[in-house]
């Protein structure tokens, strides 16, 4: 059931943010309005045709390349991490749908050792913050495979400046074939193992990820119950084992683990399970509480 | 439960004072333009 809901609040969520069909149809390259001033909780190319939003990682690397703080930004990351954690990976990214979809082909699959998922906050130090700090351009921009597929190929392919009587295509340097490179690297991957950019590169992921352990959304795991069976580590997408730490750094809450766990030791957490009887207790120290 | 009170009062915070300080407008700007890295033509 929880599957189900996911998937479809994930589809819904792609279709709000990247909903500017009027663009594509009036030829306006991209969207301009109000709601362009607003960042979503997720990795979404403020350069796509169809995107009502702009990207957080894009505004927060735009503004320390301007030389400003990014307050408005810093303080978005800091309400939705403390709110849900790292859930909007699982709920809300529409580049974690496509990575999903594309783990379902059948292929050969393997899993991502657990020491290359760190990589994600080099990533986020050195790509988002200090190059655009130093070089003064958004340097993560320039890597994005979630830039490339929804803003890339559409651009490109549509060449809005055709109209003007120039062309995208006639000033392509060997950055567009490496970036589009990482992009197909990304898509291989995600036949094979599951979640590849998330685990290992997307630094909206990393900066989340820091507010899992005090959001008011988590995971618990009832020890009692719990056999250590590993089917919650066999269905879940970020490849964690979530009885050692309900808190992990990489859980996206996406709740595959409560849905397999043939003992129902898993389950979702909010600090209103206090007011349960039966759960209250437990509850009281996920969070720390004195009862 | 105290850090994650802070934790929303400084994001608040930090939200309005982006809004006093014209970060919306400025994400705006950002956003009103086809970036050339996201392409990758730059």
């Amino acid at each position: 059931m929880t599957a189900r809901i996911r998937r479809l609040f994930q589809i819904l969520s792609f279709l709000a943010i990247d909903s500017y069909y009027k663009g594509v149809l009036t030829g306006q390259a991209i969207y301009q309005g109000l709601t362009k001033r607003f960042v979503v909780p997720a990795l979404n190319c403020y350069s796509c045709p169809l995107s009502r939003f702009a990207c957080p990682m894009g505004s927060f690397q735009h503004f320390l390349a301007v030389r400003q703080i990014p307050f408005y930004i810093l303080g978005f990351f800091g309400l939705v991490g403390a709110s849900v954690g790292r859930a909007t990976c699982g709920w809300v990214c529409p580049f974690g749908l496509f990575q999903e979809l594309l783990y379902k082909i059948p292929s050969y699959k393997f899993r991502i050792p657990r020491i290359f998922t760190y990589l994600k906050y080099v990533v986020l130090v050195v790509l988002a913050i200090i190059l655009p700090i130093v070089l003064l351009e958004p340097w993560f921009c320039k890597f994005c495979p979630a830039g490339t597929i929804e803003a890339g190929i559409p651009l490109l392919t549509w060449d809005p400046v055709q109209s003007l009587g120039s062309s995208l295509l006639e000033i392509l340097t060997t950055h567009f074939y490496v970036k589009y490179g990482i992009l197909i690297f990304f898509i291989v991957l995600s036949l094979s193992t599951r979640r590849p950019f998330c685990r290992v590169a997307c630094p909206v992921g990393a900066i989340f990820s820091i507010f899992n352990k005090l959001s008011v959304l988590r995971m618990y795991v009832d020890k009692s119950k719990c056999t250590k069976c590993d089917i919650c580590y066999n269905v879940c997408p970020m490849e964690i084992r979530i009885y050692e730490n309900a808190s992990d750094l990489d859980c996206i809450r996406c709740g595959k683990c409560q849905s397999a766990c043939p003992q129902g030791a898993i389950r979702f957490s909010t600090p209103l399970d206090m007011l349960r009887p039966e759960i209250g207790k437990d509850t009281v120290n996920i969070y720390g509480l004195r009862s | 439960m105290l850090g994650l009170a802070l934790l929303v009062a400084l994001s608040t915070g930090l939200i309005i004072k982006g809004g006093r300080v014209g970060d919306f407008e400025e994400t705006e700007l950002n956003a009103s333009m086809i970036c050339l890295s996201c392409i990758g033509i730059e």
